[in-house]
């Protein structure tokens, strides 16, 4: 018998050596080992069983939490080594992933592999979806937590039609306020110690900042309308005294007069600036993000909430000194009227996530605990949701902090339900459209109005949430 | 019927050896076979069903029928205009392109010196990624800090926005796109050098000029590559979706840069409506098929092939 093998029988060999190289590359992999061998926790005297939605994990399981921005990592990190943290964490392990957009919470709940927890993200399209998990009787359950710790806006506003789906594990406070770099404004000739509450002298503040060179290039200018917390459709209703979109009803309301003055007023802002220069100046590195040209000083005035002062003075604290806050503007006829909004981030459990129970405890750490509190305070400058932090809080810690702890009780109107569209970011898109348009005159703000909302109404109809308005 | 029937029977009944020669090429053949059902049928048979349905890719999709095409054709005011920006951007970019990488591969097939070095250099932008190529064009055309608008600055002349006016953001587009024409050059240069030799040399004795060898030989002997730069580059128009997406995520001012794949993208992954993102991709599909059959059915009278 002839030992030499033939072509036919050498590719014979080769060929099902790759297909079971494929077979097996394809297959489950086997179990990860656990973290790590039996740690003396599970052998402590454990409390009742708590309820839970999803299914048990073992010990020693990884608990996954995403959240949408960056800034957190530095209190994350130093958290995970105090042993509050590690008490919290059990024989768990701890996936930590920041920065995740969109894109990426959509296709890992659509892959049905989402994390457990996910915070900065889109809450209410995932509420109203259904990805997310009840977790009405964990809280209930929870020694850690209660609704009489948390600030009633944030912690209501973590329900959807009756269910709790979101614990204001992150940062919760007052949401608006106009930010000004008094250095900025006392070179302009303006007095920093007398701030516009109206659009209309704020528009005068505006042009007095906005500085331009021979060639008509922009060096700084006063407010970018749309900026942060300006963008949003809820902050536009609140200054101007409407409410765009009806929960109960389901019905969103844009074409409205003051919709129209809205849009009128801020067009007036950006002709100042000049829509070019000012789409050309927030394409540059370090002009584009929120809030980063009045860090660069390139941007005076800034409508943005309490984190403000604080994420200034952590990231730009040669500007900080100079930061100063005073109320949002609303239109003249409605001077005196002082506004806020208090809403906040949470920690959300997705349905389909894995040790959502493992992932509970965390969030009852960084919701309840002074030692998260005190992290995200001092190295991202978000407070904790609850009254009790905010009464250790000093108001010169940050420039222009004092404003927002006494706005709570100062303010006379007050946003209850922010963001709660579920075409929210929708509407959103469609006016940044129409507000460009506006301001370069090719179409009336009451044709912007007219045209936005008979597009909410299209899309809210072809979502499926009904009828339109 | 009956050799048919022949032909089954043999088959049942064919040698050991066929059948494991039949096998084996089966096995061969798997991994392509498997890859292509599963990661081009499937999704393209699963796109043409969520077209067809209401799917946010969460919630189980739900039937629907045409409402999505529909919709983009009476309730969609934005498709209207992407529609416009895209066959603006498309029916200017494909013809200027292939003209200006026929004119470039007409220089660098002259005899100049550093002829090679040229060549690379007019490749070059073909290689460079698009998310590097929007970088550097950002900083080129920016109103306020861009190279472009600063040298104008310094001159005295008027600034242009290039990429913060609705006038200007698709004319800027197309620009970036004939710069980067390296590839259809490539394939000029190819056809150029099949020309025969004897062409120009009958033509030279019987008295043609520079320029009328160029029309009457060079281009109708070159018109088989140009319809294949052509239909390519109507393709890729169609398809374009990286540089506009850098350089204007948001659609740019007043949505003047939002281009059919970018809005695709944003109905699909920002307003959670794949069910509408499919019907835009089908529709896509039938828009392609349509300029490929009329440049193909046109391209009787243009084009000539060796040997006609």
């Amino acid at each position: 018998m002839s030992k030499m093998i033939t072509r036919r029988k050498f590719l014979t060999t080769i060929g099902i050596g790759a297909g079971a190289a494929t077979l097996a590359a394809c297959a489950a992999p086997a179990a990860a080992p656990t973290a790590a061998p039996a740690a003396p926790k599970a052998a402590e005297p454990t409390k009742a069983p708590e309820p839970t939605l999803a299914p048990a994990a073992a010990a020693g399981a990884p608990v996954a939490w995403w959240v949408g921005w960056g800034n957190l990592t530095p209190a994350i990190d130093a958290l995970q080594k105090t042993p509050e943290f590690k008490d919290a964490l059990g024989a768990n392990t701890f996936e930590f992933k920041p920065g995740v957009n969109a894109e990426g919470w959509l296709t890992a709940v659509a892959g049905g592999t989402p994390p457990a927890g996910g915070s900065n993200m889109d809450y209410v399209q995932f509420m109203a979806k259904g990805s997310l998990l009840d977790i009405g009787n964990l809280v209930k359950a929870s020694s850690k937590v209660n609704k009489g710790m948390f600030l009633a806006d944030p912690w209501n506003n973590g329900f959807w039609q009756g269910k709790q789906y979101g614990l204001p594990g992150l940062e919760a406070g007052p949401n608006y306020g106009l930010n000004y770099n008094s250095e900025l404004v006392k070179a302009a000739g303006l007095d920093p110690d007398k701030p516009p509450t109206t659009w209309e002298d704020l528009l005068g503040w505006h042009r007095k900042l906005t500085v331009k060179d021979a060639s008509g290039n922009v060096k700084q200018f006063g407010l970018d309308p749309y900026d942060a917390m300006a963008g949003e459709p809820d902050f536009a209703a609140t200054s101007y005294g409407w409410t765009w979109y009806d929960e109960a009803a389901g019905k969103h309301d844009i074409n409205n007069p003051k919709m129209v003055s809205h849009l009128k007023m801020t067009s007036e802002f950006i002709k100042v600036i000049g829509p070019d220069q000012l789409a050309g100046l927030r394409k540059v590195e370090g002009n584009g993000g929120w809030g980063d040209a009045y860090n660069a000083k390139v941007q005076s005035m800034i409508i943005e909430g309490y984190w403000h002062p604080g994420e200034t003075k952590i990231q730009k604290p040669e500007v900080s000194v100079n930061n100063r806050a005073a109320w949002a503007p609303v239109p003249a006829e409605r001077a005196g009227a002082k506004i806020q909004m208090f809403n906040g981030h949470y920690i959300v459990f997705f349905k389909d996530g894995k040790n959502s129970d493992g992932m509970f405890k965390i969030a009852e750490f960084m919701s309840g605990s002074d030692v998260a509190g005190d992290a995200i305070w001092k190295q991202v400058g978000w407070l904790p949701a609850r009254p009790a932090y905010y009464s250790k809080v000093k108001g010169n810690e940050y420039p222009g902090l004092q404003f927002y702890l006494d706005s709570g009780t100062q303010a006379t109107e007050t946003l209850r339900s922010p963001r709660r569209s579920p075409i929210h970011g929708f509407v959103t898109t469609q006016l940044s459209e129409v507000r460009d348009k506006v301001a370069r005159g090719s179409m009336t703000a009451e044709q912007a109005a007219i045209e936005v909302q008979k597009r909410a109404d299209t899309e809210w109809k072809n979502q499926g949430y009904g009828k339109a308005a | 019927m009956a050799s048919l029937t022949k032909s089954i029977r043999n088959s049942f009944t064919e040698s050991t050896t066929q059948r494991r020669t039949t096998l084996l090429g089966l096995l061969f053949v798997s991994p392509w076979l498997i890859g292509f059902l599963v990661f081009t049928l499937y999704p393209l048979l699963s796109s043409m069903y969520y077209s067809l349905t209401r799917y946010d890719l969460i919630r189980p999709p739900v039937f629907i029928g045409l409402d999505n095409y529909i919709e983009l054709f009476t309730d969609d005011p934005s498709f209207e205009t992407v529609m416009r920006n895209t066959l603006f951007y498309v029916g200017l970019s494909a013809p200027l392109g292939v003209i200006t990488a026929f004119l470039m591969a007409n220089l660098l097939n002259s005899k100049v010196v550093g002829r090679s070095w040229f060549r690379a250099i007019f490749f070059f932008p073909s290689i460079i990624p698009a998310i590097v190529t929007a970088a550097v064009w950002q900083f080129l055309l920016n109103i306020q800090f861009g190279a472009i608008n600063g040298y104008l600055q310094q001159i005295g002349a008027q600034t242009i926005p290039f990429l913060s006016n609705p006038s200007w953001t698709k004319p800027s587009l197309i620009m970036i796109h004939v710069w980067a024409q390296g590839g259809a050059v490539v394939v000029f240069l190819a056809a150029l050098q099949d020309v025969p030799r004897s062409l120009y040399e009958a033509a030279t004795v019987d008295g043609a000029n520079a320029w009328q060898r160029f029309k009457s030989i060079t281009v109708p002997m070159c018109t088989p590559a140009i319809l294949l730069n052509l239909v390519t580059s109507f393709i890729a128009g169609f398809q374009n979706f990286t540089l506009p997406n850098q350089l204007f995520p948001d659609g740019g001012p007043s949505l003047s840069a939002e281009m059919y794949t970018t809005y695709l993208y944003r109905n699909a992954f920002t307003y959670l409506r794949m069910g509408k993102a499919s019907a835009l991709a089908w529709l896509l599909f039938l828009i392609i098929i349509f300029f490929t059959v009329l440049f193909f059915r046109t391209s009787r009278n243009w084009v000539h092939y060796g040997g006609d």
